[in-house]
């Protein structure tokens, strides 16, 4: 319907006036970075302290640093289905569907908007976590690796929460829901602890988390530099994407109906 | 051409909900067409099918001849949209709101500052172009939105509820706005309202929804004509007058006239035309002598077709407080003694 030009230029809008928001606006990102601290800061160092948790060689606030970010992440992204109906009951979203402006541009620019927000949030606390002795591997691959990582896992769960928001409709539902959702992801990921340490059924499940994969990509590409996994882990994490992108297209054309 | 062509629409939405109920209407180009109907009527839906946001089961519908279903890429080009609600981005500046629309709508780089510069003059945003909209009143943003809703050039446009919520004085600068758009651009222009006197004003045409179906569409002027009945109300001295007179019976040679008794000392006369009417009615009054204090007659209002059109009746309670209504204002008072 639109040519893939029209999409693209229209996505990039649809952003810059997100990342405009965000710019007149910007006290959100930081106190949403509070949890993340505190996690770092008085988890990470209680449990370093005390080795109750076996990761190997690496110090156990080195392995929780990506897992912190990567929850990050997640939790910024998965309240843009809250952002998502506000538009919709302030008649914002009907105003830009109405406009020559296809569904995947206003999906996508939003979330890559979260992407924005993720990356500010993982900024702050890489540099919280080299203050707590965290040592980075630092190379031009791996910066370009965590963005990728960074923009899509945003973007992914971005559009799981869209998905989720177009069957709930209201915030107040949507707020509980979510709950219930972050947690099981957070706590059945590689974020706090390794899989091995799972029970072998709950293993499993970590396959189809896709936190598992962010959480992966980002430890081997910020800590161990042992990158063989990540090509994979990113097409997996890309698939995964994909389909929540049309997943959200999906909710978003339910969401107005 | 027709600006807007809807044939046989229907919408079903999830639990068998018939919103909108084998609709067809036509609007004229360059016209003011008010849709009017009673909440959850099908107003909202039908414009969300127009404007492409909704799907609809069955029918068509076109908009200056381009297929909404078919081809709702070109239909977004064409039109305008102003949702009910305050939707202009609160988090934005007014100017950041309208370069929003106009890069939506592909209003090339080189012309986008003189159109946004020159629609905030217009709309008088112009001082305020760069503050927060959260922190304008709800009339700069309903302009606001009219302003990004015409930036583009539309050759139809939506409007959901313009006025709702404004003060008087918001409310006639938007019609201004609205008016100048139509007559100025040539805009054809589709709008919901609640307001008869709104609807009175500003549109050319009027259709009438009903439980998703269209009732009547007309100009006001054939509409009120088409109900006919209005009324005239007189309030009696009580002092002076013949209390034996049977008032049921005494205006029985008016054609199809019904008379009711709204309080002790007054009543009320429904009968087509009442102009014509009045003086045989007070002739009659004082041939038996019935002296009159105070008499209001009323045409045929929008209101009375509105009513008749969708179904809702006058219940006694709501006859009673338009009497008092009409007691308190005093507009056309004669006396009579």
């Amino acid at each position: 319907m639109y040519s893939p030009w029209q999409m693209i230029k229209k996505t990039f809008i649809i952003f810059e006036f997100e990342v405009r928001k965000l710019r007149h606006d910007p006290l959100e990102v930081f106190v949403r970075l509070i949890q993340p601290i505190l996690w770092l800061v008085i988890f990470g160092s209680v449990f370093t302290r005390y080795r109750v948790i076996d990761t190997g060689n690496m110090s156990y606030i080195s392995y929780i640093t990506p897992g912190i970010m990567a929850q990050s992440l997640l939790f910024t992204a998965i309240f843009y289905g809250i952002a998502i109906t506000w538009d919709k009951d302030s008649g914002i979203l009907a105003k830009l569907m109405a406009t020559p402006t296809s569904r995947g541009s206003i999906i996508i620019g939003k979330a890559l908007s979260a992407g924005v927000r993720g990356l500010l949030q993982s900024i702050v606390i890489v540099f919280i976590a080299f203050l707590l002795g965290v040592s980075f591997v630092f190379g031009v691959v791996n910066v370009i690796g965590i963005i990728i990582i960074i923009v899509l896992s945003s973007t992914c769960f971005a559009c799981l929460s869209i998905v989720f928001a177009s069957f709930l409709r209201k915030r107040e539902r949507f707020m509980g829901v979510i709950q219930l959702i972050t947690m099981p992801l957070f706590f059945a990921s590689n974020a706090l602890y390794p899989i091995e340490l799972m029970p072998q059924p709950l293993q499993y499940v970590t396959w189809f988390n896709p936190l598992y994969y962010v959480v992966d990509s980002l430890r081997a590409l910020l800590i161990t530099n042992d990158l063989g996994s990540v090509p994979f882990h990113i097409g997996v994490l890309l698939l995964i994407t994909a389909l929540f992108v049309l997943a959200g297209i999906w909710g978003l054309k339910r969401l107005m109906e | 051409m027709k600006a807007i062509d809807v044939h046989g629409l229907t919408k079903i939405y999830r639990g068998n909900i018939k919103a909108v109920d084998n609709l067809s209407f036509e609007v004229a180009e360059g016209s003011i067409f008010g849709f009017l109907g009673p909440n959850g009527a099908g107003k909202s839906t039908t414009i969300k099918v127009l404007i492409t946001l909704a799907k609809a089961v069955q029918g068509t519908a076109y908009i200056l001849d381009v297929d909404v279903t078919k081809d709702p890429g070109k239909v977004r080009e064409m039109i305008g949209y102003v949702p009910q609600e305050l939707s202009a981005d609160g988090a934005l500046t007014g100017y950041e709101n309208l370069l929003l629309s106009a890069k939506l709508y592909n209003i090339p780089p080189q012309e986008r500052r003189t159109r946004i510069d020159a629609i905030l003059a217009m709309l008088d945003l112009t001082a305020r172009a760069h503050s927060l909209v959260d922190t304008y009143s709800g009339g700069m943003v309903r302009r606001l939105e009219i302003g990004q809703a015409m930036l583009h050039h539309p050759k139809v446009l939506f409007l959901d509820e313009p006025t709702i919520g404004l003060d008087p004085a918001g409310r006639k600068l938007v019609w201004e706005h609205i008016r100048k758009l139509n007559k100025e651009e040539h805009m054809t222009i589709f709008l919901t309202t609640h307001y008869m006197e709104e609807a009175e004003a500003l549109c050319d045409q009027i259709g009438i929804i009903d439980r998703g179906r269209l009732s009547v569409v007309g100009s006001p002027q054939q509409l009120k004509e088409k109900v006919g009945v209005g009324t005239v109300t007189f309030i009696l001295d009580p002092k002076n007058g013949d209390a034996s007179v049977n008032l049921d019976t005494l205006f029985k040679d008016i054609e199809g006239v019904t008379i009711s008794q709204l309080a002790s000392d007054s009543w009320q006369l429904k009968v087509i035309h009442p102009e014509v009417h009045t003086l045989e009615i007070l002739r009659t009054l004082i041939t038996h002598n019935l002296p009159v204090k105070d008499l209001e007659i009323r045409g045929p209002t929008l209101e009375d077709v509105f009513l008749k059109y969708t179904g809702s009746r006058f219940d006694e309670g709501s006859v009673r407080n338009e009497w008092k209504a009409i007691k308190g204002r005093r507009r056309t008072v004669r006396r009579v003694t």
